[in-house]
């Protein structure tokens, strides 16, 4: 495997960014910390996990029926349904109503799915100011930059560096206090709400049987993108369906939990399927490469991702390159797996190896996504290998050592063969270690002086050892 | 037929064509052998929560509500008749100093005549029917009031449920927002209250869990963003 230099120079910037390290690990240590008590709430988190993982598995699997179920629910209620294959076609879809209504002024809610088809550099192009409207979508815009994190855009930044950043942009008087960055940028943004023509936002699930639209927010800019302008375009993901608003709870009990570490966010709206009065609504279904990730087989699995960014929360590559480094729209855990098959390849087979397969991801993912599995199959698809050959070499080793641990004999010789070489000639123990992949970066364990058998052993002929 | 020198119309069409031909072909991508199981995971009444109450009964259901829209920053008032409802509420706006109040009177329960009786307590502020007044222009009023179609205990969540744009705009843009509703519409749950048929799904709700937040700099949480700053609920009791 090797990385382009463009994608190392990234790593290593990251890595010595002492800023974006201090940020990532405060704001990561507290949504873990939050999650973890609010699960708690839960009678048996697990059991709820089952259910939510269940209820998405079908409705993945049941998505050509909820689709055309949702459609029509939505147009019977008058909100004109629109189907695009790839970005090129949803953008066109929005870019050709902005058009329509002779929009000059459009707001965004945070979307990922929006953020996956460059919709705001769609409409900027065709002539329409566009506004992001959270917070920190709002601060990576005027910083030229895209979210590093699913459900915190500006998770990467310092407060001292957003104060310094609104100072030159917007003129703010310089402070580094969240709470009078975030209220003057509320401020600021207030006229922007009551003027804008067209309202854009992402939708967290829709409910086939009821037309039902459900977006979670904390900040009210969603609410209001959907309830003043006099167009509203929501951007729906096609794996978003699921059948029933019981569904659509037990995915919600887990959502903010795992998003936020809260219970329920500020709003939570579960908007009808016609336009609100004197309104005109769109709905964009986006395909943009999942009913390809549907056809894959197991990667089907990947398509019951709520976004809840749970993964990316425990995950200890991205708690120290951040989200920027894997240079796609989504980053973490459920950004590799999926770049491989929605992604640029050429970012997809370098981000693969952005994963120490250490398994919290999956431990973490509410619907029990087996992230790493999928990580490992799509590191074996962009190498252009068979699943099973790929670590042929490594299976090798993995080998030796579990022939070695499974007889005493065995392991006592390779053990003392380890501290004798380190002892004697340690360049040569560190040369075989090199060549064996161990390199600068990673230092093979130090023998231990006794053995755990020896010591357990000697334990057991003390006097009052167990037997 | 298209009329060629209509470009709105043409735009429409493009649309159209072009979204029939990707349903076709996203639609035949999804098709699959897989059946859908007769009975649902969350068709089972699962616990969810580790101390669910009950029953709706409002004394049993009390401490776990009232808890939960503390914890949510949700002033509360729980008074016994629909006359102290009015009368709290009046001083409130009084001492908040309010000149302008714009109420959502759409609810079949709670006082008649809203607009008139909060209207004549208090005679130095404009009171207006949500109804009257655009959705844009609810921004220039310091506060407002709601009627909630329930309150879900578990989550601390008031239920604002409406067909009207205008009134939506209501519960959103004013700075401050005072809903109300009985006891007798609190729910444990958001499934019970959706097994309740509380959901109708013609209608645009909005689950309401505190004033507008933010911690998207540095994770350190800022209550009052675009949407209300500080929210408040009067229970009824007993109607």
């Amino acid at each position: 495997m090797s990385f382009t230099p463009e994608f190392l120079e990234r790593m290593n910037k990251a890595l010595e960014d002492r800023v974006l390290q201090a940020a990532l690990n405060k704001a990561l240590t507290t949504v873990r910390r939050k999650s973890a008590a609010s699960l708690m709430e839960l009678t048996e988190p697990q059991d709820v996990r089952d259910v939510a993982a269940e209820v998405k598995r079908i409705a993945v699997n049941s998505l050509h029926r909820n689709l055309q179920e949702l459609e029509s629910r939505l147009e019977h209620a008058g909100t004109e349904v629109l189907w695009a294959r790839n970005a090129e076609e949803a953008t066109q879809h929005v870019t050709d109503i902005a058009r329509e209504h002779n929009i000059q002024r459009a707001i965004f809610s945070k979307s990922m799915v929006a953020e996956e088809i460059e919709l705001e550099h769609a409409l900027q192009h065709a002539g329409v100011r566009v506004i992001q409207t959270d917070l920190g979508e709002r601060v990576v815009q005027l910083a030229g930059q895209k979210p590093s994190h699913i459900t915190a855009p500006c998770l990467h930044m310092s407060a001292k560096e957003i104060g310094k950043l609104l100072k030159v942009k917007t003129g703010m008087e310089y402070t580094d206090d969240p709470e009078r960055i975030s209220r003057y940028l509320a401020e600021q943004m207030r006229p922007t709400f009551l003027a804008a023509q067209m309202g854009i936002s992402g939708v967290n699930m829709a409910v086939s049987r009821t037309g039902t639209l459900v977006m979670v927010e904390n900040e009210g800019n969603v609410r209001l993108g959907y309830t003043l302008p006099e167009v509203h375009v929501a951007v729906l993901g096609i794996e978003k369906v699921v059948e029933t608003m019981r569904d659509a709870d037990f995915v919600l009990s887990l959502l903010a939990r795992k998003a936020t570490g809260q219970r329920s966010t500020s709003y939570l709206s579960l908007l009808g399927p016609g336009p609100l009065p004197g309104q005109k609504r769109y709905v964009v279904f986006v395909d943009n490469g999942r009913s390809f990730v549907f056809s894959k087989g197991p990667y089907r699995e990947l398509l019951s991702c709520i976004r809840c960014g749970s993964c990316m929360n425990v995950c200890p590559v991205y708690e120290k390159v951040g989200g920027h480094a894997y240079g796609w729209t989504y980053p973490g855990p459920i950004g590799i797996a999926l770049m491989h098959l929605m992604g640029p390849p050429e970012m997809a087979s370098q981000a693969n190896y952005l994963c120490s397969l250490c398994g919290a991801c999956t431990e973490a993912c509410p619907v029990e996504i087996p992230l790493d599995k999928l990580i490992v199959m799509g590191r074996a698809r962009t190498n252009r290998l068979k699943p099973g050959k790929e670590y042929r070499r490594e299976r090798r080793a993995f080998r030796l050592v579990t022939q070695s641990m499974l007889k005493g004999g065995r392991y006592r010789f390779t053990h003392w063969g380890h501290k004798v070489g380190r002892a004697v000639a340690p360049g040569v123990v560190r040369g075989v270690e090199r060549k064996l992949g161990w390199h600068d970066q990673r230092t093979a364990p130090v023998p231990a002086k006794v053995l755990f058998r020896t010591r357990f052993k000697r334990r057991k002929k003390e006097p009052g050892g167990s037997s | 037929m298209t009329n060629r020198t209509d470009p709105a119309a043409a735009l429409q069409e493009g649309r159209r064509k072009r979204s029939k031909g990707a349903r076709e072909e996203i639609l035949e991508g999804l098709e699959t052998d897989f059946q859908p199981v007769s009975k649902r995971p969350s068709d089972e009444s699962m616990v969810v929560y580790r101390d669910r109450p009950a029953g709706f009964n409002w004394e049993g259901i009390k401490e776990l509500t009232l808890a939960r829209l503390e914890e949510n920053h949700i002033g509360y008032d729980v008074v016994i008749q629909w006359s102290a409802f009015l009368d709290t509420l009046a001083n409130r706006l009084y001492s908040q100093e309010a000149k302008r109040v714009l109420v959502d009177d759409s609810a079949h329960w709670g006082p008649n005549n809203l607009v008139q009786s909060l209207d004549s307590r208090l005679p130095r502020t404009e009171v207006v029917s949500a109804d009257e007044v655009d959705p844009r222009e609810a921004a220039q009023f310091d506060a407002a009031l709601v009627p909630v179609q329930a309150v879900i205990a578990q989550t601390g969540s008031l239920v604002i449920a409406t067909a009207s744009r205008r009134r939506l705009a209501a519960s959103l843009l004013p700075r401050t927002v005072y809903g109300f509703c009985t006891t007798r519409q609190v729910v444990p749950d958001f499934g019970a209250w959706v097994d309740a048929e509380g959901h109708q799904s013609e209608l645009h709700t909005v689950l309401v869990s505190g004033p507008s937040r933010t911690a998207d700099i540095e994770k350190q949480l800022v209550m009052g963003v675009h949407g209300p700053w500080n929210v408040s609920v009067f229970l009824v009791q007993g109607r």
